[in-house]
């Protein structure tokens, strides 16, 4: 079996008498997206910090690639690349310059350094302005600055930290085909973010903090799957045939059913066993099906259910 | 990965001065006090003051070798406390650099440059002085064929000696290295340029407060001013490489108060 590329394993950080993360244990292996969820203060900085070698342990061990985070904090960061949604730029320099004095700070010699930056520029988009100042980029650019910034050395992990904060709606969707292409065989990419839908979209697992404790860690499928165990609301949508009446459906179990014109309206807990029923009834009644919907819960569904479990058990 | 191995420390921390000293050179304010001590002051003081020896001279001395440090106070606050402040700091501390590199390499970029200038002005201050023409004595106008060396007034020739320079360059070398300690002091104790500056002010008075007195001892007891330097040098470097060896990316990163609200 392959080496996880990033392993934590009861990874504490307490400052002072405040603990920022509890015993938080992860795995990312190569190849894997997993986002990091959680409220404001969650720890998902702290979990990156440290994973990143920026900030030190107080218990717990936290490897990249077998690589103590502790021991050799220096050969961690050569296989690390960071983006931080709230990092600053050195705005007086241009873009080519800031990229290759990086590239040089991973040890590349000026020619290596040369070009390497100008393929990420390339594939980034960002030829035209490699001789711009970064403090006249847009707020994108200046991620997707920061983005090949990190992936210059071609790191193994790659941590991204509110990285599409700020950004407007075209420039976070372009951001996350980015990360969506960055998806490898050998790299792992550990996305903490506040926007469900970008982890949805990207993740092979959701991990969620809630006051620096990992209260969930599952596939995004899975996560809804766990949350929509109660009662769920079915639309169907009918044509033809006579007046529907409500009393004539209840006995399979549909509750609150509600008719609004050729829409029914019911809830259930079991949809699977009650929608058959239910059409089979509708088109006996000489309706036509035009459409049935059953409400599927999100994962923003999923992730407030899950915060909201963990704060009552509090 | 593309990259072979980190840089070594040295390499780091040429590479870390080089950035360095692009932001110094796009910094007005510390260019200007560059251009103004390095240049403009020795000669407008060896012009004006037509030094002789004494105080007036000392004060030249002092001005010209100390001001530039001084004046990079504000560039060593911004290496540390503003990059803080300003976020940029985290992506640097994020490769692979060795602690020291980067410590190093921004405290080299800020204390190099103010030490060639105040080099650059002694040495400018010394040739205008030697190319000025001798001083007269303040006599009323001499009868034809009367000198004044005649009438046992010799004219001077200003002049600054070796050892004078040589005073002046160490006191340079140390006050350099105090003006460093107390940047690098008030930066680690604040979040904020604005706060280390206030910081660095109250805690550099004791720098002043002896340049000043310097400025009247330096010729007058050259060989306990030369000594002191020579004390103050090893000792503050020493400071400064236990600054280093104790500087941590950590501290670096949150601050002192940002631990507490670090999340």
């Amino acid at each position: 079996m392959a080496t996880a590329v990033l392993d934590c394993r009861s990874a504490t950080r307490r400052y002072g008498t405040r603990t920022a993360l509890a015993e938080a244990t992860l795995t990312v292996e190569p190849g894997e997206i997993v986002a990091v969820l959680g409220p404001n203060g969650a720890g998902k900085s702290t979990l990156v910090r440290l994973c990143a070698g920026l900030i030190g342990l107080t218990e717990g061990t936290v490897t990249v690639l077998g690589l103590d985070v502790t021991d050799d904090a220096s050969r961690v960061r050569e296989h690390v690349g960071l983006v931080l949604g709230d990092a600053g730029f050195y705005d007086a320099m241009t873009l080519r310059s800031y990229l290759t004095f990086f590239a040089r700070s991973y040890g590349m010699t000026r020619t290596a350094a040369a070009g390497r930056v100008a393929v990420l520029l390339e594939e980034l988009g960002l030829s035209d302005r490699a001789g711009s100042r970064l403090g006249s980029l847009s707020q994108g650019m200046r991620q997707k600055v920061a983005l090949a910034r990190a992936l210059l050395h071609e790191p193994e992990l790659l941590l991204l930290d509110e990285a599409t904060n700020g950004l407007d709606p075209e420039a976070a969707a372009r951001f996350r085909a980015e990360i969506s292409r960055l998806r490898s065989d050998r790299r792992g990419i550990v996305l903490c973010t506040h926007l469900l839908h970008e982890a949805d979209e990207l993740a092979d697992r959701v991990v969620v903090l809630q006051e620096g404790r990992i209260i969930a860690a599952d596939t995004p499928a899975r996560l809804k799957q766990a949350s929509q165990s109660g009662v769920r609301e079915v639309v169907i949508e009918v044509t033809g045939g006579k007046r529907v009446d409500p009393k004539d459906l209840t006995g399979f179990g549909p509750k609150d059913l509600v008719v609004y014109g050729s829409l029914l309206r019911y809830r259930t807990a079991d949809p699977e066993g009650v929608n058959p029923q239910v059409i089979a009834a509708l088109v006996g009644a000489g309706h036509g099906i035009v459409q049935v919907t059953t409400q599927t819960s999100t994962l923003e569904e999923a992730y407030l259910s899950l915060v909201r479990a963990s704060e009552a058990d509090r | 990965m593309t990259g072979s191995q980190a840089p070594s420390v040295w390499q780091g921390t040429v590479l870390v001065a080089g950035r360095e000293l692009g932001e110094l050179r796009r910094n007005r304010q510390v260019l200007f006090q560059f251009v103004v001590f390095g240049t403009v002051f020795p000669v407008f003081l060896a012009l004006t003051l037509r030094p002789t020896g004494g105080a007036p001279q000392n004060f030249a001395f002092v001005v010209i070798a100390i001001a530039p440090h001084l004046g990079t106070l504000p560039a060593i606050l911004q290496a540390f406390v503003g990059e803080r402040a300003e976020r940029t700091l985290a992506p640097l501390l994020a490769t692979p650099l060795a602690n020291q590199s980067i410590f190093l390499g921004k405290v080299l970029a800020v204390y190099l440059p103010a030490l060639c200038v105040g080099a650059l002005g002694l040495g400018i201050f010394a040739t205008t002085v030697a190319l000025s023409p001798p001083e007269q004595p303040n006599l009323p106008a001499l009868p034809p064929g009367v000198t004044p060396e005649s009438l046992g007034f010799p004219t001077v020739q200003p002049g600054v000696t070796a050892a004078q320079l040589g005073e002046a360059f160490a006191l340079s070398l140390a006050v350099g290295l105090a003006v460093l300690v107390l940047g690098i002091v008030a930066s680690t104790r604040t979040n904020t340029v604005k706060s280390a500056q206030t910081l660095a002010a109250l805690l550099g008075l004791p720098i002043y407060a002896g340049v000043a007195f310097l400025s009247f001892r330096l010729t007058s007891s050259p060989l306990q001013v030369l000594t002191g330097a020579l004390i103050a040098v090893p000792v503050l470097l020493l400071a400064l490489f236990a600054v280093a060896r104790k500087w941590r990316r950590e501290e670096a990163i949150l601050g002192r108060a940002g631990r507490a609200r670090a999340g």
